[in-house]
């Protein structure tokens, strides 16, 4: 996988697929908006997993930080103890997730990036929006976040090209961006949360940018370094490892899981070296303690507050998340993927052979747990 | 047959769905962050079908099998985008509690105009509805909308996890003897029938797809129910 030379770049450029090929790549990124759009528009209201973070746009749009902040930071060490009760003079904001904490603790940078450009959005509209309208409008800008970070990695992918050296010549294709959103826009639960106010969708976002700047890196790789196995590091690596432990240390602990893995793939094919690793990480993640902690500490009222660290404990040492339901070993993979991938798991078994096993494994546990049983989306 | 250069993108993806599956409590949005590495290497695969299928060199026209392979990956693509349609659709039936939240906010403003009588609203939202649904900004769009007309419009929420149930319902009962409700004048409720209520509408959900006669099947998820003395006894309640 390499990226076009100037010349070959011409040449193709004239060829009449090169709009052929353009046009489908259009398509697929506006069916992708309509899709996502679409899911926006007809269910506008929000489920408890998404409770969260809407109340707290909600309460960081028409409350702002500005009172938390204060009384946290600023306020005089008398009242320091006396945060449930408000003095005469300055009440504090009847927070939501104050009374209702919630299960676990998650950050507020989300909702905060999201409610100060909505304030902004809101300068510029001759009218006070309505709450419904900030609601939406939230969905919306978030939706465009997503958006933006899915098509910047089929970008990338577009200007890359997969070729076949034949006998005879080159045979390029320059679909490999297109189908990359056509899957997407097939798939339901990428369109369906790309606008939904959850930590697993700001957390994909980073992810997203992270493989985007990881193939960008790949694709521009020389061969001749690649084949010499010399470090292929370069600035887009070091982003892509930078946006992985982003994500990992401000919305989801759990992506260390693939913070790890990518971790792993990135050294065995040496697309990052120790050092560059080790440091990248340590500058990353303490950029993202600097963006979560003071925030997290000032809204929920606690000290040194990391609200993923905390999760992190809740999950792995005091292993409580299981209060809240237990699913087979194999969940992930017979029920979880089918349903997230739908058919690109079949699309798999064409092109690796163990694959096909994973599936027919699959296949086997979903006839024995009842097949045609309706399923809850 | 086995291209090793998505294979570090892919293993990856699979080392953190395998790394995953330890933890007990398991969800398909845990897995977003990977979906878009299994998507490019899917995206992989059907390129180099596509180009299998598709490119003719002065050797060689397409094989049968390639051209087959192809036809049955475009072939997925429109499968899985008619399931997730579908996905979709049912989706819109999720959400009962902000739907009834919208129908009681414009019964209320319809009420209004018959009685111009200042009266103070007081909606409970039980745990359902909070969890399908019922948000702060829908909550407040339906405070702003009756300021006007009504004296007040003051909410209540039990909170979003079953365990808040009996702590919410606990600290509402003024006397032992009332029911915990009385103060309210609406209720945002699972329950179909309350003591000293009567149900002005329904919000449908709990959606089920029903395969052979290819249609979505709803029940009554979350009641509307309005106080009995809310209309006659608006003295009492200001």
């Amino acid at each position: 996988m390499t990226t076009m030379g100037k010349q070959h770049r011409q040449e193709y450029e004239n060829n009449n697929d090169y709009h052929f090929y353009l046009w489908w790549f259009r398509f697929s990124k506006v069916l992708c908006t309509v899709i996502a759009g679409a899911h926006l528009l007809a269910c506008p209201y929000s489920k408890v997993e998404e409770s969260f973070h809407v109340q707290a746009t909600h309460d960081l749009y028409y409350y702002g930080v500005q009172d938390a902040v204060n009384a946290f930071y600023f306020s005089n060490p008398n009242n320091n103890n006396d945060t449930t009760t408000s003095s005469p003079s300055h009440s504090l904001p009847p927070y939501d997730h104050w009374e209702y904490p919630g299960v676990v603790p998650r950050t507020f940078f989300g909702s905060f990036v999201l409610a100060q450009a909505c304030r902004i959005v809101g300068c510029f509209v001759p009218l006070s929006l309505t709450p419904l309208q900030v609601g939406f409008l939230a969905r919306l800008l978030l939706l465009l976040l997503s958006l933006s970070q899915l098509f910047g990695l089929a970008d990338t992918l577009q200007q890359t090209t997969t070729t076949t050296t034949t006998t005879t010549g080159v045979s390029s294709s320059r679909m490999i961006g297109t189908y990359f959103l056509l899957i997407a826009a097939a798939q339901f639960h990428g369109m369906f949360y790309a606008s939904r106010l959850l930590s697993n969708t700001f957390a994909t976002i980073f992810t997203t940018r992270s493989l985007a700047y990881w193939v960008r890196s790949v694709a521009t790789t020389t061969t001749t370094k690649a084949r010499s196995k010399q470090s292929t590091t370069n600035l887009q690596m070091i982003g892509a490892a930078a946006d992985m432990v982003l994500a990992t240390t401000i919305f989801r602990c759990d992506c260390l899981l693939l913070l790890f893995c990518c971790g792993l793939s990135w050294l065995v094919t040496r697309r990052l070296t120790v050092p560059i690793a080790i440091i990248t990480g340590i500058v990353a993640g303490v950029l993202g303690l600097a963006v979560s902690v003071p925030l997290d500490s000032a809204m929920w009222r606690t000290r040194y507050y990391w609200p993923e660290g905390i999760v992190l404990y809740y999950n792995t040492i005091l292993n409580k998340s299981s209060d809240y339901g237990v699913s087979a070993w194999h969940w992930y993979w017979s029920h979880a993927l089918p349903k997230a991938l739908l058919f690109t798991y079949v699309k798999f078994a064409s092109k690796y052979v163990y694959w096909a096993c994973v599936l027919l494994f699959c296949v086997y546990i979903r006839v024995r747990n009842g097949w045609l049983t309706p399923q809850k989306c | 047959m086995f291209d090793g250069t998505w294979a570090p993108f892919l293993l990856p993806a699979l080392g953190f769905v395998a790394l995953y599956s330890f933890l007990g409590h398991k969800e398909v949005r845990f897995l977003f962050p990977a979906l878009p590495l299994f998507n490019l290497c899917a995206a992989a695969g059907l390129d180099r079908l596509h180009i299998a299928a598709m490119t003719t060199t002065k050797d060689k026209s397409p094989t049968k099998l390639a051209r087959l392979l192809y036809a049955a990956g475009l072939a997925s693509l429109v499968a899985s985008l008619a399931a997730s349609t579908t996905f979709g659709v049912v989706s819109t039936w999720n959400y009962p509690g902000g739907q009834a939240l919208d129908q009681l906010g414009r019964h209320l403003a319809r009420q209004e105009q018959q009685r111009h009588v200042a009266m103070n609203v007081r909606i409970f939202v039980d745990v359902s509805a909070a969890m399908t649904g019922v948000s702060l900004f829908g909550q407040r769009q339906v405070q702003q909308t009756l300021e006007r007309d009504y004296a007040s419009v003051v909410f209540v929420k039990a909170g979003y996890e079953t365990q808040h149930r009996i702590d919410g319902e606990s600290s509402l009962s003024s006397s032992p003897t009332s029911s915990p409700y009385a103060t309210f004048s609406h209720l945002l409720t699972e329950l179909a029938s309350v003591e000293g209520f009567h149900t002005i509408g329904t919000a449908r959900g709990n959606p089920r797809l029903d395969l052979k006669r290819l249609r979505i099947i709803t029940e009554d998820a979350i009641y509307i129910q309005q106080n009995d003395q809310w209309l006659d006894d608006s003295k009492a309640m200001q």
